[in-house]
């Protein structure tokens, strides 16, 4: 009987975590490749496969290759159910990036029970790094979290005592506020006027005139691409030249792509920033170039999260040694100190009470054409 | 014959959970709920000819409903009759403002139904979790693949009954010519309001398994686009037909996996983009091409839809 005990032991010290081969280590990936957010799918997609092939060409992770199989939801919780189970069932050692947050939401406790890694979804919840579970790591702080410390930066340094905001009204136009009015409190300072506009809106003279008429002198944007453009191009239409900052996901090319001269001056909050290939260092050149090569479109902040996700992961792998299990790898994860890189992306450290990566936010502003740092890192508490 | 083959479909079913991997029941459980809820639509779009847009706020609903009843530890038979009742009774309210109308502005007057349910989902934050959603407890698997088989079941057997009843006749008389049916003596309001009432309840059903097999409800899941691919599910299986429902609710769950199991096999390591959405909407295209009545051959394009 002892024996048979010693064996078992000893037999299930060699078996190997689901989703490992003496080959392979299978990583899944739930994607919106076709519905309403795609066009950051794809970047996810991208991103998360460069950094894989890169590691694959010089050998794996102690000789195994990276195996990245990504499922299309189109952002439809139903599809994204049935993708978990396919990729349960295929046997998966991590999932990495996965993509909105009804997909994160219905898919997490499928991965999390079945012991599988979830690793940096790109979906801004604090759920999907609180309350710690030993298996769940995030990349990007709610907005709760990521807004204040560019407003606060920017309301000490100018001075500012009138804020306004235009927020969406949904789930992020909520987040941003909740995170603002704590701010305020902090500062002392109450609401100078707030307005909201339904998701799709197209017009925002009735808001702008608001904030205007309450004379608001600094305006902050929880809006997304084309909102921002609207709400900041009206503002200089009318003659206002208030300063306005907008929230994580109005900080992309598309803003300045689209809006031209007339969103120069926009401050930005930065997570990661846009990987451009004009008077970037030579390993970004190399990156970008790479990238261009491979995938034929321009990369963009999404392929940075991407990569710098992918890059944690391998280097956590890399740390456990030849016979990798996701708690080990959990562990080596917040164990992990890495240096800003040459992406740009900030000096990271997880640890056994914090699992999310990005801690730090930096402002950009839009000066001929382009977003330039006008911050260092600072810190989100 | 037709007696052979469902006996063994039956037996099939009862089969699966000791045959299938967790992601095949997950598929047949997925396919049970949208027959409970396709057979709702079926009753109005179908046999009534009724083009209603708003079936994804009956699921909501149901959902809804059953998310916070099963929270405050509602048994699971009470709490899903509960959720097809309420979503019921949002059936007769949904059909309140349209039972007169008929064609294209019902359709309006339906999908305007739909965004006002969706709102109040986002908007009412102390019961639905408002925009942020609802985490919503698990079932057992198993448990769960046999309440929506035996729902489905059940819903299909109701559709063959009223189908057959004075009821069904009624809504057939309403769809082929609506004054005439009036002449006749159908009171169309009231019928409308009946057809809603079940098909609502039915969708409600749908709704509070859905949050179960979901585990998470929000209000963005429950927009025109689930509407509207159930209506899609329908037209595809064959308007009007109980076999239509089976073959719809099949070929909307089951032929995106097929198709990413076919992409899976050509071994692309970055298949295109969008590439299994586009080989969905071929294959429908093709369907239409050569069955446009459906895949069970129902009214097709005699239809008043």
């Amino acid at each position: 009987m002892r024996l048979f005990v010693l064996l078992l032991a000893l037999l299930s010290s060699f078996a190997m975590a689901g989703g490992v081969t003496p080959t392979e280590i299978r990583v899944g990936s739930l994607q919106d490749l076709s519905g309403p957010i795609a066009s950051l799918g794809t970047h996810f997609r991208n991103g998360t496969q460069m950094r894989f092939d890169a590691e694959n060409a010089k050998g794996g992770v102690h000789g195994r290759q990276l195996k990245l199989l990504v499922e299309d939801t189109g952002y439809d919780p139903k599809r994204a159910v049935l993708a978990t189970e396919k990729l349960l069932g295929a046997g998966v050692f991590a999932t990495i990036h996965n993509l909105g947050s009804p997909v994160v939401m219905a898919t997490m406790p499928r991965f999390l029970e079945a012991g599988v890694l979830h690793l940096f979804p790109g979906a801004p919840l604090a759920s999907v790094y609180e309350p710690v579970h030993p298996l769940k790591f995030g990349m990007s702080p709610s907005y709760t979290l990521s807004v204040p410390p560019a407003a606060r930066h920017l309301i000490r340094e100018n001075g500012f005592k009138r804020v306004g905001i235009l927020y969406q009204d949904d789930d992020m136009g909520r987040e941003v506020l909740r995170g603002m009015d704590g701010l305020l409190g902090e500062l002392g300072l109450s609401w100078c006027e707030r307005t909201s506009y339904k998701r799709g809106a197209t017009d925002f003279a009735a808001q702008i005139a608001r904030l205007k008429a309450a004379d608001c002198d600094f305006v902050v944007l929880a809006t997304v691409v084309r909102e921002t453009i609207g709400a900041y191009t009206e503002a200089r239409r009318t003659g206002w030249n208030v300063p306005m900052l907008v929230t994580a996901s109005g900080y992309t090319a598309q803003v300045h792509a689209l809006g031209g001269t007339a969103v120069e001056g926009l401050y930005g909050v930065v997570l990661l920033p846009h990987p451009y290939a004009a008077g970037a260092n030579h390993a970004l050149t190399d990156w970008v170039v790479q990238y261009r090569e491979k995938f034929k479109v321009e990369p963009n902040t999404w392929d940075v999260f991407a990569w710098v996700g992918a890059d944690l992961f391998i280097r956590a792998l890399h740390a456990v040694g030849p016979q990798p299990t996701p708690q080990k790898v959990a562990v080596a994860l917040e164990k992990l100190q890495t240096p800003r890189d040459f992406l740009g992306s900030p000096p990271i450290a997880f640890s056994a009470q914090d699992h999310l990566a990005l801690r730090q936010v930096r402002i950009a502003q839009i000066r001929n054409g382009r977003w330039e740092n006008v911050t260092d890192y600072l810190s989100v508490r | 014959m037709q007696r052979m083959l469902i006996s063994a479909l039956l037996f099939a079913l009862l089969a699966a959970p000791a045959l299938l991997s967790p992601w095949g029941l997950s598929q047949i459980t997925f396919v049970a709920i949208y027959i409970v809820a396709g057979t709702g639509l079926m009753l109005l779009a179908g046999s009534a000819g009724q083009l209603s847009l708003c079936h994804a706020a009956f699921i909501g609903v149901g959902a809804y409903a059953e998310a916070l009843l099963h929270a405050r530890g509602w048994p699971l038979p009470l709490s899903l009759a509960a959720a097809a009742l309420l979503a019921g009774a949002t059936g007769v309210l949904a059909a309140w403002p349209v039972r007169k109308l008929s064609g294209i502005y019902l359709a309006i007057g339906t999908f305007s139904f739909g965004f006002i349910a969706q709102e109040i989902f986002a908007r009412w934050e102390t019961v639905t979790g408002g925009n942020a959603g609802r985490v919503v407890a698990p079932l057992d698997p198993h448990l769960l693949y046999g309440l929506a088989v035996a729902a489905a079941l059940g819903a299909l057997w109701l559709f063959g009954r009223l189908q057959a009843s004075r009821f069904g006749r009624a809504l057939l008389a309403l769809r082929e010519d609506a004054t005439a049916a009036d002449m006749l003596g159908v009171a169309i309001p009231r019928l409308k309001t009946l057809a809603f009432t079940v098909a609502a309840a039915l969708g409600g059903l749908a709704g509070g398994l859905y949050a179960h097999q979901i585990r998470f409800v929000s209000p963005e899941q429950f927009d025109w686009v689930m509407s509207i691919e159930l209506l899609m599910m329908l037209v595809i299986g064959g308007l009007g037909t109980r076999a239509g429902i089976v073959f719809g609710a099949v070929f909307l769950i089951a032929l995106p996996q097929a198709i990413a199991l076919l992409r899976d096999t050509l071994g692309w390591t970055t298949p295109p983009a969008g590439i299994e959405l586009f080989a969905f909407g071929f294959v429908l295209v093709l369907v239409l091409r050569w069955a446009p009545a459906g895949l069970a051959g129902g009214l097709g394009k005699s239809s008043s839809l």
